[in-house]
């Protein structure tokens, strides 16, 4: 796994943020979780040159300001940021959620009810994907 | 002997005699009986050798007119439901038809239907009111049972951290709190979905599929989680039904489900089987458990019933109330048959199911 890697989480409830962090730490992940509490203060954190690639983006869909849906159609309609790899972490079951998320071309929708104790499938899922796949590293301009 | 037939028929009757070529405004009324005054508010027999026109002139703008021109000049017979009322006919839900007589008279027989139809009306009504507040009675269940859901879990999360964190530190007995106050809101998240459930039941929002009943009986065997010791005897042969699959299974998981959970001995059989019986199916699940007192047998269906504490068997109470709103939903009936040892559940299922 990447040392580098941080985790955008992109949640207003401050109790599924602290279940996020405390499933990567029990699973052993101690990459840098970057915090922002709706679409706009997500945006704002992607865009300050604060977060280092390679990066992952949770993403809740039900937020104040710019909802979970908002903030993906802008993220894929920024040049510098349209690569960003996302996973929805929502309450929603709605079919109409997840086929707009999916639409977006979100990695996964996860459902948080369905995350076993404390999120644990979620730091298993993280942790096997970030050992076996290869993130993007720059932004696609800087490529060319 | 037809003239008295005439008068003393239970329907409105009106005969009108045309000139020729034959004209609405020439009808002339010519006879007419008891029950034809009765249904228009008005002594009609005074109207005898009248003009039709003369005797109310609105009546000429009125849709009857044109009926009547058409009834003349083709011969087709014509029948109308309508509400109509002027200076001279009672207003009124008027049902009719008009022909033409051999002797190229209008013979009109009409009835009043004005009671029958707000009867009507007011049954549409009633029945669109109920439907509207049982529409919102299911939006409020599912918004409730979702929007309670996400502080429930967060309480959740609260108190297995204090129980984790403080496992050093917490008195026995305070860990033992913590783990209760863990169990009650599982319990109450549980409820919650078993609500959402109830409350989708009767939306027959399902898509048909054709499948043999075996398969899905299998399948639901399967999502059981039935212990070791529990035998599940499935012995029937294969049926294919046209009907939604998921509630089915639903039901089929329920009761399997219920007949694990309220087993009292180590090892049992669960006996699953079915018949056809017309157009439908007979389903059977029968255990070899405690049985169910006949007393119990009316409130075991109703939601959030339960014949033991909680604390001894985990359960919403809301099990069979689901198959019992399931099956309805489906036209079905379901029943119970216990005495002393051992507990069978019959319902039904269309085996074509048209909604």
């Amino acid at each position: 796994m990447s040392e580098a890697l941080s985790v955008v989480l992109i949640e207003d409830n401050v109790v599924d943020v602290e279940a996020v962090r405390r499933a990567l730490h029990r699973q052993k992940i101690a990459n840098p979780v970057l915090v922002a509490r709706d679409g706009r203060e997500g945006l704002a954190l992607l865009r300050s040159g604060r977060v280092e690639r390679p990066f992952l983006i949770l993403l809740d869909l039900n937020l104040p300001r710019m909802n979970g849906l908002e903030f993906l159609r802008e993220l894929r309609a920024d040049p510098e940021l349209r690569d960003s790899v996302v996973f929805v972490l929502t309450t929603s079951k709605a079919e109409e959620d997840r086929a707009a998320s999916y639409d977006e071309h979100v990695a996964g929708y996860m459902v948080k009810g369905s995350l076993g104790d404390g999120f644990r499938h979620l730091a298993e899922l993280l942790n096997a994907y970030w050992r076996v796949v290869e993130l993007p590293v720059e932004p696609e301009r800087d490529r060319r | 002997m037809y003239e008295n037939a005439f008068l003393e028929a239970p329907i409105g009757l009106v005969l009108y005699r045309a000139d020729s070529p034959p004209d609405v405004r020439t009808l002339r009324q010519v006879a007419v009986n008891h029950a034809a005054s009765n249904a228009a508010g008005r002594d009609m027999s005074a109207d005898n050798g009248r003009l039709w026109a003369e005797i109310s002139p609105e009546i000429l703008d009125s849709e009857f007119a044109s009926i009547f021109e058409r009834v003349l000049a083709t011969g087709e017979p014509a029948s109308w439901e309508v509400k109509y009322g002027d200076a001279v006919y009672r207003e009124a839900w008027y049902r009719g038809s008009a022909r033409r007589t051999q002797k190229q008279d209008l013979l009109v027989a009409f009835e009043n239907i004005t009671e029958h139809k707000e009867a009507e009306n007011a049954l549409k009504r009633a029945h669109e009111e109920l439907k509207r507040s049982n529409d919102a009675l299911d939006e409020f269940a599912y918004v409730a049972s979702h929007d309670l859901k996400a502080p429930l879990r967060d309480v959740d999360n609260l108190a297995t951290w204090i129980a984790e964190d403080c496992e050093k530190v917490l008195p026995r007995k305070s860990q033992k709190h913590l783990l209760t106050l863990v169990a009650r809101v599982r319990r109450m998240e549980a409820l919650l979905d078993d609500l959402l459930d109830y409350s989708r039941a009767g939306r027959l929002l399902q898509p048909t599929s054709e499948y043999d009943v075996t398969s899905v009986v299998e399948e639901a065997q399967k999502l059981s989680s039935v212990p070791e010791g529990m035998v599940i005897d499935v012995a029937s042969p294969s049926v294919l039904v046209s009907a939604p699959r998921e509630p089915l299974a639903q039901i089929l998981r329920n009761l399997i489900g219920n007949a694990v959970k309220h087993h009292d001995r180590p090892t049992g059989t669960i006996r699953i089987g079915w018949l056809e019986k017309g157009e439908r199916v007979e389903f059977e699940v029968a255990d070899d458990g405690p049985g169910i007192s006949p007393e119990f047998h009316e409130r075991i269906f109703q939601m959030f019933q339960t014949l033991r504490p909680r604390d001894e068997v985990e359960g919403t109470g809301m099990g069979l109330a689901l198959v019992k709103k399931l099956v309805e939903a489906y036209g079905g009936t379901v029943s119970v048959d216990s005495d002393g040892r051992g507990t069978t559940f019959r319902f039904t299922w269309p085996k074509a199911w048209r909604s």
